[in-house]
Formats: structure tokens, C-alpha cells, sequence
């Protein structure tokens, strides 16, 4: 191949890549209604919370963004004393990960108090569209 | 308010990055830097090599072309970055050149991601060097241009593209959990 030919796909690979890179950044934070209606806030190890919303982050040790995500959502919450957050590690629990189809870390769940699962949240989530979640 | 088992303050050294372990996140940014610039060489000299028609060229003439030779040297300190993350090449630049000249970081983080990331690329590197050395067409250049993706969204965004597979990467049975590190 001529290397004129070989520059031309070097270039679209770094323009292709950096478009890629600003579409990641603008939509990081997705919000879904979940599929999964009621989660069992006491099968995965989390406390329950009579009469409080439960804000679950799904993290692994390999996820680089959980640990902002989890400040950005814990200092949220000291607005919110209805709504207790939990954290749960997925890295040896893939069954939980494929009951939740959760691909994604951090996925954020948004519990209501009587169990059903009020938003999903997925990429890089702020406290604010956590407490935005909570009705 | 103040009695929920909400931890704000402390949060920051203690759940999950202990204080002892922490490292400057622009340190394996710095790295991926570096990674980003060496692979966009190899994929460069992969398209002008026999890559494009691998299954024209001999062996030797494959495992001697100059893309071959350095996507061979970047899997191995990619290796070298997920075992023994402290003395690699970029890590041991980072630490003694580029970082004295930086103020001090605000930006912590767990050296597990990374180090994870490292092993990912060096998959994906050596998938390509196996293909390309069966005689795979095209092998050196599409793995080559993959692992630049990752090495630049990394660089350049911060995104690890690396770690938010690991789920993925689990759940299709690619690798086990708590694999690798």
C-alpha cells in the first residue's frame, strides 16, 4: 500500500476516534426506565430501608469511574435523609450482573421505598440526576 | 440527617481505594499517551508492510516486518505494565521526569483499572500478532487500530474503555471473574 494511502487511514482512524470520544462524553449518563421491576434489596446484601428510597451503585475494582460517581451521589444525598445509598461490588458476582443485565459500570439503581425500581442509570452519573430520579 | 450510613469526607481514601494503594491517576494517562502515539506508528507500518496481503508474503517475511517488531515490543510492555505496573517503562518516566514538574495531584485512583486495561490491550495486540502471523490479511492493522482506540479514548477523554468491558467481557465468557489481577 502507498504510504500517501497508509497516511489517509491514519488520519481518519485519530479523526474517527476523536469523534467517538466526544460522543461518549455528551451522552455518558443514560436514564431508562428499567425493565426490572422489583429488586430484592436483601438478596443482594443491602439493609433494607423501611419507608426509604435506596440508591444502589453497581461497581467492579476494575471500574475507573465508580469512585467519583459514588462521592458525587453520596454528597447528593445529604440533602435527601429519605434516600440511603448502597454499593455492590459485581466483580465475583457476574450471576447478579447477568440477572440485571447490568454490562455497564456504574449502573445506578433508583429503589422506591416499597421495592420497585424507580430509574436505571448508567455511565457517568451525578448526584444530581440521582436526587432528580427521587419523587 | 447526619446519622444515615452515608460516608462523604472519608469516602475518598477509604471504601475502596485505600490511602496506601492509590495512585496518581495522570500517571496511566501519561502511559496511554505514549501507547496512543506507538500504535498509531504500528498501525502506519502495518498498512505499508504486508499486512494488507499477509497471505502473499512467507513467514519470515511477516514476523520480519518492521509492525510486526513493534506491535511485538508494545504487547510486551503492556505485559510489563499489568505485572509489574511499577516499574514500567511509562510509569518509571512519569514518576521521575513528568511528575516533578506537575503540582500535586487531586486526582486518586484505584491502580486495578488500569492495570486491567493493560491486560485488555495486550489481548487485543496479540490477537492481532497470532493472526497476522498465520497470514491473516488485514490482521495487524485492524487489532493494531482497535487497541489505538482504547489507548487514545483514554489519553485523550479518560474513558477506559477497558474497564466498562469488564462486565461484558465476563458475562460472554471471554474471561472468568476476578480474572486477571
Amino acid at each position: 500500500m502507498s504510504p500517501v494511502i497508509a497516511l489517509v487511514i491514519v488520519a481518519a482512524l485519530v479523526a474517527v476516534t476523536t469523534i467517538l470520544g466526544f460522543v461518549l462524553r455528551s451522552r455518558s449518563v443514560r436514564v431508562t426506565k428499567s425493565d426490572i421491576t422489583a429488586l430484592d434489596l436483601r438478596e443482594l446484601g443491602i439493609p433494607t430501608t423501611d419507608g426509604l428510597w435506596s440508591v444502589v451503585q453497581f461497581t467492579t475494582v476494575y471500574c475507573s469511574r465508580c469512585p467519583a460517581v459514588r462521592r458525587s451521589i453520596t454528597s447528593a444525598l445529604q440533602q435527601r435523609p429519605d434516600a440511603v445509598f448502597s454499593e455492590v461490588d459485581l466483580t465475583d458476582r457476574p450471576q447478579v450482573a447477568n440477572q440485571l443485565r447490568i454490562l455497564q459500570t456504574p449502573t445506578v439503581l433508583v429503589v422506591a421505598p416499597d421495592g420497585m425500581v424507580a430509574a436505571r442509570l448508567a455511565g457517568e452519573v451525578t448526584g444530581a440526576d440521582v436526587v432528580a430520579e427521587i419523587e | 440527617m447526619t446519622n444515615r450510613p452515608v460516608d462523604t469526607e472519608t469516602t475518598e481514601h477509604s471504601s475502596n481505594v485505600s490511602a496506601s494503594r492509590a495512585i496518581d491517576a495522570r500517571g496511566p494517562r501519561f502511559g496511554a499517551a505514549i501507547t496512543t502515539v506507538l500504535l498509531l506508528v504500528a498501525v502506519f507500518l502495518a498498512a505499508i508492510g504486508t499486512s494488507p496481503d499477509a497471505s502473499g508474503a512467507t513467514v519470515s517475511e511477516r514476523a520480519g516486518d518492521p509492525a510486526f517488531v513493534l506491535s511485538a515490543v508494545i504487547a510486551l510492555l503492556f505485559v510489563w505494565g499489568f505485572t509489574v505496573p511499577t516499574s514500567a517503562p511509562w510509569a518509571v518516566l512519569f514518576r521521575t521526569v513528568v511528575k516533578p514538574r506537575l503540582g500535586p495531584t487531586r486526582d486518586w485512583e484505584d491502580p486495578r483499572p488500569p492495570r486491567f486495561a493493560q491486560f485488555v490491550g495486550f489481548a487485543v495486540v496479540t490477537i492481532g500478532l497470532v493472526l497476522h502471523l498465520v497470514g491473516v490479511p488485514w490482521a495487524l492493522v485492524v487489532f493494531g487500530g482497535a487497541a489505538f482506540v482504547a489507548a487514545f479514548l483514554n489519553a485523550a477523554f479518560g474513558f477506559c474503555l477497558g474497564c466498562e468491558m469488564y462486565l461484558g467481557l465476563v458475562r460472554l465468557r471471554v474471561i472468568r471473574p476476578g480474572s486477571p489481577l
